[in-house]
């Protein structure tokens, strides 16, 4: 009797805690987002306000048949798998450098994290304008100053659009993944190391069996984060080359806001988020799966 | 234990209502004499208002001189009367899409719009501005009288009503040339290409100096550039991508065929930058300045520019008529154009206003005082439209000061001759969009041949076309 | 064996200094460039040091612009943004932490799925919303918006942060007779300070540099923050790179100083808190 009182008087308790949070997802983000769902089953059209029929699943047939829409895919999983990749590996290796420096720890992490000071705004146009293949400053160090390159590097060509921004949004992300393995880092336990230091272990045989599980958790959740930045990320994807030439470097924000704001498809746009919401949340629910992250009870 | 957490949540709750605070911010906005808030009235009604009704106004993009000159004009109106304070906000150019369609579509769309073009697709097809003559019949009047006759008919009306009311004209486009790039091919100002065969030569030579000879900016984040250029060369021979009554497209005749073997031979030839397709018109204006390109195409606004961008006087140019189609190759004479004329600052008003007669006060102001003539004198760019500019014998000193060839031209009855309005593709931009994307596939050689490629974005714009004829037609 | 150390150590710091250059780069080159002419910058090739150094950007920026306002904006909004955002997602972390109640891992991941989708896709059906909320336009409208979109990695990484503290400090306030809310302010919190502060300076990140709601939803000029106020300087013709880059520095020197205000507790703090799954 006293046991489930109890146990209910926690229970509520832990609803009072979570409830702002909550409510602030839902008004501010689950709300207009099922909303917006809803208006994939439509033909909602701004150019035809008038004229919005409930159409069923018909903007998922026309989205699923498009076969723009599948190089607009392959794009998403090259682009957001390779900046993820990138970045952790980056930033383990950084994390690692930074933690072996004894003095100025705090000036040089204060460095590291500046990619994030600046806003989208200036990033994208300031990489755009470096990147530049006629006038960029990398061109320009490259071929006329060091002479390392006979002629410019079209950074923004539709072969090296995707790479070029993917480079950039790299610079963006591991600034923060680097802070949070490195303060992961430092916490792990020095007797640990101590005692495979005694028992023989080498550099990397530490690494791979002790620091690398010690850090599980913080590296699941920055990885997974890392993965859904990159596979949102929009306006510095915009600035830089709004998804062209072509369709070589357009995700699927961008084929959104395209389809949103320039053909004011707004039926078609919600039907876009969708699928996009299910990619990452199939991934979302396998990974942590995999890496049993939530199920630390 | 539970009163301990209420007594918590309460003052979280208190904290979060006295944020409530911060929704009013009267801190001074750049144009002086103007409130910072809208405090609309519910209808405007005749007697006069007790307290001034605010009227929003939004200006999207321009010159830095015209920003301050439309903010001077503001201050001017609202120190010259009490009953009405309007409230100058200059908006950013490139997101102007994004702001206009969420403004309209969340009801919190400003009174005034000062943007251009607008009639096709927010007026038309959107239904974001309501036509002027419709809902201030006497104003249109006036302004009918005031500026010039085609600038009326071709820009700021359709079908006989006047929609909007232009603040300049852009008679565009005018071929510049790099002095120097023309020096190293042995040219002068006095010998610059005149016909499309000599432009072709001329661009491949410069581009064998060391230039960019000529490039298309083919960027598709500003998709209207590769259309406009493609309009610029495929009109002189008669051609036209949409027909009239909107309801065609035509791209794979002679014309367009002609025009885009020109384009693609230059293209082949090299005269584009390798960067072409990552360009858009600001980066070439800023190759051009930078002495990189050879060319450039410019509008009556480049002086606007050249002073923005703060251009070395060192820096010389050429500014010359577009080359002419070479002989024989003309296919329409009766349609041929020669020039667009066009306005990117039409003064419009909203449909869902509710300061109508208040807004009504405003305009009526500018065209009282011909604001038009401020172009003239304060901003020194685009083209005055103002039928006073050049009759009026003050004001016509002023805009001979400034422009002697174009008060020539109007004695001459042939500054706006044989132009054309700027093609709103129904005001569709998946249209407009899907054929510059053609275009540029086109050139850069993404079909085995020209005709192909040309009945494949034909048909593709077509059907975009169709589908919205056939909803609009539901419609009525 | 010592010059191998020796050899290493060389390397290590070389790959530091590269490390840092790639990351501060930019943000140099902003600052050079505020120095230039905006007539320098048109040229081609680009040059790299001012050929005629002159400040000219700045007060340009700071008296002829309402960047002060931006600026202050910005601050206020981010500021609030980041206080709720930390408490709501600490109260929210603890709550997963420490209680049990039913539908906890469902609930968790719905946090995670809020964090889902872009900006291209919340804004349009925001937008209307918004209006029937009465926040168009408003400054607290931001700061909700802000506070929540951080609020789903706040509450994970705080959950890491919490699920760590030993029960025994729980178990002894509780001992003392402090209900759960009070446990949790008087002990959980102090010693959990530092995951706080690193989930607040992720939070203010976020929204010191949001742009996109930022631009639909704000209409007012004198209501802007400063990644508005910085596009402002990319107009119809071109972009005024030294004004920029002026308004960028000034810009950042708000979130340096937090650095350097903060720095060492947050990133001493960092790891002292123990970040175990």
């Amino acid at each position: 009797m006293g046991k489930s009182k109890l146990a209910r008087r926690e229970a509520i308790r832990g609803f009072l805690f979570i409830a702002p949070a909550f409510i602030m997802l839902f008004a501010f983000i689950m709300f207009p987002i099922i909303r917006g769902f809803g208006f994939s089953f439509t033909d909602y059209n701004l150019l035809k306000s008038w004229d919005r029929n409930i159409i069923g699943f018909v903007n998922y047939t026309k989205a699923l048949s498009d076969p723009d829409f599948y190089q607009v895919l392959g794009n998403v999983v090259k682009f957001a798998f390779g900046v993820t990749i990138v970045s952790v590996i980056l930033s383990m290796a950084i994390a690692l450098l930074l933690n072996s420096v004894t003095k100025c720890k705090n000036i040089i992490r204060s460095l590291v994290f500046m990619p994030w000071v600046l806003p989208e705004v200036v990033v994208g146009s300031i990489w755009r304008w470096i990147l530049n293949g006629d006038k960029g400053l990398l061109n320009s160090i490259l071929a006329d100053r060091l002479q390392i390159m006979d002629s410019y590097i079209q950074w923004f060509s539709a072969g090296f659009a995707l790479l070029s921004v993917g480079v950039v949004y790299v610079w963006r992300t591991y600034p923060f993944v680097t802070i949070m393995l490195s303060a992961g880092l430092s916490s792990i336990d020095r007797e640990i190391y101590e005692a495979a230091d005694i028992d023989g272990c080498g550099k990397v045989q530490r690494f791979w069996y002790i620091t690398l599980p010690q850090l599980k958790y913080v590296l699941t959740i920055c990885s997974l984060m890392a993965l859904i930045w990159s596979m949102n990320g929009f306006g510095i994807l915009n600035i830089l080359t709004a998804g062209g030439p072509g369709l070589s470097s357009t995700t699927l924000p961008i084929l959104i806001y395209k389809t949103a704001f320039q053909k004011f498809r707004f039926g078609l746009a919600a039907t876009y988020s969708v699928i996009q919401f299910a990619i990452i949340m199939v991934f979302s629910i396998i990974y942590l799966k995999i890496t049993k992250a939530a199920g630390e009870d | 234990m539970k009163k301990k957490f209420l007594s918590v949540l309460l003052l979280v709750a208190m904290v979060m209502v006295s944020f409530t605070g911060c929704k009013s911010n009267k801190t001074p906005s750049g144009s002086e004499g103007s409130t910072g808030g809208s405090t609309k009235e519910a209808q405007g009604t005749e007697a006069p208002a007790q307290d001034a009704t605010t009227i929003d106004v939004w200006m999207f993009g321009g010159l830095s001189a015209e920003v301050t000159v439309w903010k001077e004009l503001a201050d001017e109106f609202n120190a010259a009367q009490s009953d009405v304070q309007v409230n100058m906000v200059a908006q950013e150019w490139a997101s102007r899409n994004e702001k206009i369609v969420t403004a309209y579509s969340g009801d919190s769309s400003p009174d005034i719009y000062i943007l251009g073009p607008v009639i096709d697709e927010y007026g038309k097809r959107l239904g974001i501005i309501s036509p002027i003559e419709d809902t201030y019949p006497k104003l249109a009047e006036k302004v009918k009288e005031s500026i010039l006759p085609d600038v009326v008919e071709k820009v700021a009306s359709r079908d006989g009503k006047l929609w909007t009311i232009p603040s300049w004209c852009d008679l565009s486009p005018y071929m510049c040339y790099n002095k120097e790039a023309l020096k190293a091919i042995g040219l002068d100002e006095n010998s610059v290409p005149k016909t499309w065969s000599e432009f072709k030569e001329a661009a491949i030579a410069m581009t064998k100096a060391g230039y960019i000879g000529y490039s298309v900016p083919m960027s598709q984040s500003n998709y209207a550039d590769m259309n406009n250029e493609f309009n610029y060369w495929n009109w002189q021979l008669g051609g036209a991508p949409i027909s009239d009554d909107l309801s065609t497209i035509t791209l794979t005749d002679e014309a367009a065929v002609t025009t885009m073997t020109f384009l693609k031979e230059m293209y082949d030839a090299g005269t584009f930058s390798e960067n072409a397709e990552s360009m858009t018109y600001m980066d070439r204006h800023e190759l051009f300045f930078g002495g990189k390109s050879a060319t450039n195409i410019g509008y009556t606004y480049l002086p606007g520019i050249i002073t923005d961008l703060d251009v070395s006087e060192d820096f010389e140019y050429v500014m010359a008529n577009m080359p002419m189609p070479d002989e024989g190759t003309i296919v329409n004479e009766d349609k041929s154009i020669t020039k667009m004329i066009s306005s990117n600052q039409e003064v419009c008003v909203s449909s869902n206003t509710k300061n109508g007669e208040a807004a009504g006060k405003f305009l009526e102001w500018l065209v009282d005082n011909n604001y038009w003539h401020r172009w003239v004198t304060e901003v020194g760019a685009r083209t005055s439209i103002s039928v006073a500019s050049y009759e009026d014998e003050t004001l016509r000193a002023d805009t001979e000061k400034l422009w002697p060839d174009l008060v020539e031209q109007y004695d001459e009855g042939i500054l706006t001759a044989n132009t054309n309005t700027k093609p709103g593709y129904g005001g569709i931009t998946e249209v407009e969009t899907t054929m510059s994307q053609g275009l540029v596939n086109i050139i850069t050689g993404k079909y085995p041949s020209i005709e192909e490629g040309l009945k494949a974005v034909n048909d593709q714009c077509q059907q975009i076309l169709d589908e919205y004829n056939a909803s609009a037609n539901s419609e009525e | 064996m010592k010059k191998m150390k020796l050899i290493l150590k060389c390397l290590k710091i070389i790959a530091l200094v590269v490390v840092l250059l790639i990351a501060v780069f930019p943000l140099v080159w902003m600052l050079i460039t505020s120095f230039k002419t905006t007539g320098e910058l048109l040229e081609i090739p680009v040059t790299i040091w001012p050929k005629n150094f002159t400040l000219a950007a700045y007060p340009e920026v700071w008296i002829n612009k309402p960047f002060m306002i931006y600026i202050l904006n910005s601050l206020k909004i981010t500021v609030c943004a980041t206080l709720i955002g930390m408490c709501v997602s600490s109260l929210a972390a603890y709550g997963f932490a420490k209680c049990r109640f039913p539908f906890k891992k469902p609930l968790m991941l719905f946090v995670l799925v809020a964090q889902m989708f872009p900006s291209s896709s919340v804004i349009i059906a925001l937008f209307d919303l918004y209006k029937f909320y009465g926040l168009y336009d408003t400054h607290l409208g931001l700061i909700f918006l802000y506070s929540t979109i951080s609020l789903a990695f706040s509450i994970w990484m705080m959950y890491g942060y919490f699920k760590g503290v030993p029960k025994e400090l729980e178990e002894a306030a509780i001992i003392d007779g402090c209900g759960a809310l009070k446990a949790f302010l008087m002990v959980i919190v102090p010693i959990s300070r530092p995951g706080i502060a690193a989930v607040g300076v992720y939070a203010f990140m976020c929204a010191w540099n949001e742009y996109m709601y930022a631009l639909v939803l704000t209409t007012t000029e004198s209501k802007y923050v400063i990644s508005l106020g910085l596009s402002r300087f990319i107009t119809e013709f071109g972009t005024y790179w030294n004004e920029m880059g002026a308004a960028s520095i000034i810009a950042t020197l708000p979130t340096l100083l937090l650095f350097l205000l903060l720095g060492k507790n947050l990133i001493t703090g960092l790891t002292a808190g123990s970040v175990k799954g």
